[in-house]
């Protein structure tokens, strides 16, 4: 597929090197010489020096047989033009980055009128993903299957979970209705397990399932699963906004720790049923005061990552509190895990992760095919897939133990007529079935799964 | 450096020649020359031997810097030319083994300067291979390896870099393989209507392959000792002077033109500044030696084919120029400095850089004349970046010092002046003929041992445009990280 990629900030260079080492032809566009060498240094995409928003500029990058464009610069306004003038060249879909709150109004507009296929807010989508992990707290990552219906849930099996020691084929009698499907060992090795694989302290186990089951299986299995109540914010920036407007919509009583002033100003303006500190919340007495001990939630969206990290660093050692972390720059992603910090969230990653989604599945229905969905996990060593089932001979209509699938490949779920159910040897594929595959390998249809 | 994925890359590179060389083997074996097929059949294996060797080294990372790639051009370049030179040595055909490196060395960088003497007389498998190494090293043997094997990531586009750094040569298309795909492609039609036209021509099967290698890869090979002369044909000389002229143009103009912006292709200054200098430059010259020809028509042929052939950096001989007026023969040894248009399988300085630099000096004396002017230099409709224009600066002055030094260390040699100084500037601009006693009618078989391994480096610093060499004189280069 030919895309342009107007921008070659944090996101734009991140979604050239995925998309180029994807098997797209990329063309980024930026203004400043230097950012464009750099893209096209380390990933193999054509560099144009220019303004995006312009006709000859991007007629040069082939805007006319161009199937996706995706402006992700600095300013809304110019991401919208270059869109818009882009769509106008031939462009057949284009995404605008649009962060400013108060555009929210004109996008359905855009989307209608000027050909807009999506609009990515980064704080936004930052602080959703925060939402659907605070709703399960102790989880670490949380990805959705077929509409809803099938969850992925990561998580650390920490000391004296009583999981520990237990034989993965032994696992059905506590709940026959969820799967362990990936393991990432203590030193990062990922395994895709067999029923023989014994759970062990320190494992970061990836289970497949419907989401009251998962729910299920938590409470049976004694992780956790406290409704957070008390939420404390240190930083009020966009997704601190956006993150405590959502939790007190559900309920939930937030605290806005905030440095600036006039930032405090316009949050309790917005915000009036939040709790807006005007204070340091690198403080620790500030904190204790503002009673983080009994806090059931804590994110630290600071500006500064360094300060982010040792704030959850210390709340994580002084309470009970589900810890986010906003991690802006992710170049040290393995240390990170070490520290133990609990869920970090980068605005840029996520906004990257789910443009990256647009793109597939703009590719899978271009190839007509069965992908549905596709999550990278465990650290993008591993794949989780949602295929829709075609007619296979020799996968399809047999028992999955007659199959000799390859050992990088586990099957996960099966959704058949709007039932969910934990593939056993004597189950069979049937076509226009859902089913989620998880592969450390690469997958681009079912039938891949064999040998 | 990277040395694993650096010595893993030369490895491709070798494996890839030593099945390249299983085409002149087969033709060895097929005209029955018995010492030529020893000689490809030991090529091939040292080639394919050492490169599986080489290959077989685990690469703990792939990604390659520019130094690494700099590295890697300047390291399989010499590779393949010690194992491309095996052909000749083991034939017995270049008894002296840096003779035959000399030869190969100045095939693959597309010099065309020969040590053979009588080469009506050599085996016609050892030929073939002798133009073949021309038409590889036109374009670029790593670009060929880039077509052929798949590379991920960023490190591709360096290695396409090293090998050609001219300021005007980037990627086609967003994937360099596909890059390298187009560019050979475009160079393979050329090559085949070339062929065509030879043949129309009434040549003969064998000399018209011979020929268009020669013409394409710009390198200029004779296989009769008379050169184009031999054919004594208006028509083979026309179209060769227009082929010539061909493949010394941007590739990326003929993929413009292939599809369909022809008109962004003709606005391109390196384009006109190379038609209009070839055309005031085939007109002075023919007025200058009018006196020499019949007809001003016959002179305009041989001073148009003389042009041509040294512009593009050819070196094809119609008739022997080192009689003509020194006008014309100066007016040539600048040529041969010029060059063509950079992204092209020409060599010598590029136009490109000309340009640029005719430029700074507009700007600089505008500079002189009101000191707080502000000036940026354009090309092509681009601002040039300091650094871009720097690395002009550097190269011209890189080129003028290594011309100098070599023209002292081969006047060790003690032949006269102008041989000295025009064989060093035939064999660093890669045309691979020069005046006095390596003209047209004479050999560079006089030089000693010494002297032509300081043109085989001459050669390759001018093929591969100096840097990589440079770069590997430079202690650094080779430290690990």
């Amino acid at each position: 597929m030919d895309i342009i990629i107007v921008g070659c900030g944090k996101i734009g260079s991140t979604l050239a090197e995925q998309l180029s080492a994807e098997e797209h032809n990329i063309t980024v566009i930026d203004l400043q010489e230097e950012r464009v060498a750099s893209v096209t240094e380390h990933s193999d995409v054509l560099g144009i020096r220019g303004n995006g928003a312009t006709i000859p500029v991007l007629k040069q990058a082939g805007a006319e047989h161009t199937e996706l464009l995706i402006a992700v610069t600095q300013m809304d306004e110019l991401n919208i033009l270059s869109c818009m003038v882009g769509r106008k060249l031939g462009v057949k879909n284009a995404i605008a980055r649009v962060r400013n709150p108060e555009y929210v109004d004109v996008l359905p507009l855009l989307k209608s009128d000027f050909g807009l296929s999506m609009s990515i807010n980064p704080e936004k989508a930052c602080a959703d993903e925060m939402v659907r992990v605070l709703k399960l707290p102790s989880m670490i990552k949380v990805e959705t299957f077929t509409g809803g219906d099938i969850d992925l849930l990561e998580f650390l099996i920490g000391e004296r979970n009583r999981l520990i020691g237990m034989q993965l084929k032994n696992l059905w009698k506590v709940n026959p209705n969820i799967l362990v499907c990936l393991v990432t060992k203590k030193n990062g090795d990922v395994i895709i397990p067999s029923g023989d694989y014994v759970i062990e302290e320190n494992d970061r186990i990836i289970i497949a399932g419907r989401r009251a089951e998962e729910m299920k299986f938590l409470t049976q299995t004694g992780i956790k699963t406290n409704r957070v109540k008390n939420m404390i914010i240190v930083g009020g920036g966009r997704i601190g906004f956006y993150l405590a407007k959502m939790m007190i919509e559900t309920g939930v009583h937030v605290e806005i720790i905030e440095r600036d002033r006039d930032r405090c100003m316009e949050l309790i303006e917005a915000l009036p049923n939040a709790e807006i500190i005007h204070g340091d919340g690198t403080d620790q007495q500030l904190l204790i005061e503002e009673g983080i001990a009994k806090a059931d939630a804590f994110a630290s969206l600071t500006g500064l990552d360094e300060e982010n990290i040792m704030l959850s660093l210390f709340v994580q050692s002084s309470s009970e509190a589900k810890v986010l972390t906003k991690v802006t720059h992710n170049s040290f992603s393995t240390v990170l895990r070490m520290l133990n910090i609990g869920s970090t969230f980068s605005p840029r990653l996520v906004a990257t992760e789910n443009i990256l989604q647009f793109v597939r599945a703009m590719k899978n229905s271009s190839d007509s095919s069965e992908v549905q969905a596709l999550f990278r996990i465990a650290d993008d060593t591993a794949e989780a897939v949602e295929f829709l089932v075609g007619e296979h001979p020799g996968v399809t209509g047999k028992k999955l133990s007659e199959l000799s699938i390859r050992n990088d490949v586990i099957i996960g779920v099966i959704k058949r007529r709007g039932r969910v159910l934990i593939p056993r040897g004597n189950d069979i594929l049937m076509p226009g079935d859902s089913v989620v595959v998880i592969t450390t390998g690469k997958l681009d249809s079912i039938k891949d799964i064999i040998k | 450096m990277n040395y694993r994925t650096v010595f893993h890359t030369v490895g491709n590179i070798l494996v890839v020649e030593g099945f390249i060389l299983l085409m002149p083997l087969i033709l060895a074996a097929f005209l029955r020359e018995t010492a030529a097929l020893k000689g490809f059949a030991a090529a091939a294996a040292a080639a394919l031997i050492i490169g599986f060797l080489l290959t077989r080294i685990d690469r703990k990372n792939e990604v390659l810097l520019m130094r690494d790639s700099m590295v890697i051009v300047g390291l399989s370049w010499i590779a393949i030319s010690l194992t491309g030179a095996l052909p000749y040595y083991v034939s017995g055909e270049i008894p002296v083994f840096v003779e035959a490196f000399f030869e190969t060395m100045s095939g693959f960088t597309t010099t065309g300067i020969t040590v053979f003497n009588d080469v009506e007389s050599v085996s016609r498998s050892i030929l073939f291979w002798r133009s073949f190494t021309v038409w590889l090293g036109g374009m670029g043997v790593l670009v060929f390896m880039l077509a052929v094997l798949p590379r991920k990531g960023g490190s591709a586009v360096n290695l396409m870099k090293a090998e050609s750094s001219s300021p005007d040569s980037d990627k086609i298309v967003p994937k360099t393989q596909m890059s390298a795909i187009i560019l050979y492609t475009i160079y393979i039609i050329l090559t085949i209507i070339d062929f065509i036209f030879l043949k129309l021509g009434g040549m003969s099967t064998f000399d018209a392959v011979n020929i268009t290698f020669g013409t394409a890869g710009t390198g200029g090979f004779n296989i009769h000792d008379a050169s184009i002369a031999y054919y004594d044909s208006d028509y083979i000389s026309i179209v060769t002077t227009v082929f010539m002229f061909l493949f010394g143009v941007n590739y990326t103009l003929f993929f413009l033109m292939f599809t369909g912006r022809a008109r962004d292709a003709f606005k391109n200054p390196e384009l006109k500044a190379y038609a209009g200098i070839t055309v005031f430059a085939s007109v002075t010259i023919a007025f200058n030696t009018m006196t020499k020809y019949e007809s001003f028509g016959r002179a305009l042929i041989n001073s148009s084919f003389a042009v041509t052939a040294m512009s593009s950096s050819t070196g094809f001989i119609l008739d022997d120029f080192d009689v003509w007026p020194s006008y014309s023969k100066i007016l040539l040894l600048a040529l041969m400095f010029i060059g063509a248009c950079s992204g092209s399988t020409s060599c010598g300085i590029k136009l490109s850089r000309m340009i640029i630099m005719g430029k700074l000096v507009v700007a600089d004396v505008k500079r002189l004349l009101s000191p707080r002017s502000v000036n940026v230099i354009k090309y092509n409709g681009r601002v040039m970046s300091t650094e871009a224009l720097t690395s002009v600066y550097s190269f011209i002055v890189m080129y003028v010092t290594v011309f100098a030094v070599s023209v002292l260390l081969v006047s060790i040699n003690d032949l006269d002046m102008i041989t000295t100084v025009s064989a060093v500037a035939a064999a660093l601009n890669n045309v691979g003929c020069g005046f006095s006693q390596v003209g047209p009618s004479g050999s560079f078989s006089v030089f000693s041992g010494f002297s032509m391994v300081v043109l085989s480096v001459d050669m390759l610093a001018g093929r591969l445009e100096i840097f990589p060499i440079l770069m590997m004189l430079y202690p650094r280069t080779w430290y690990r990280y």
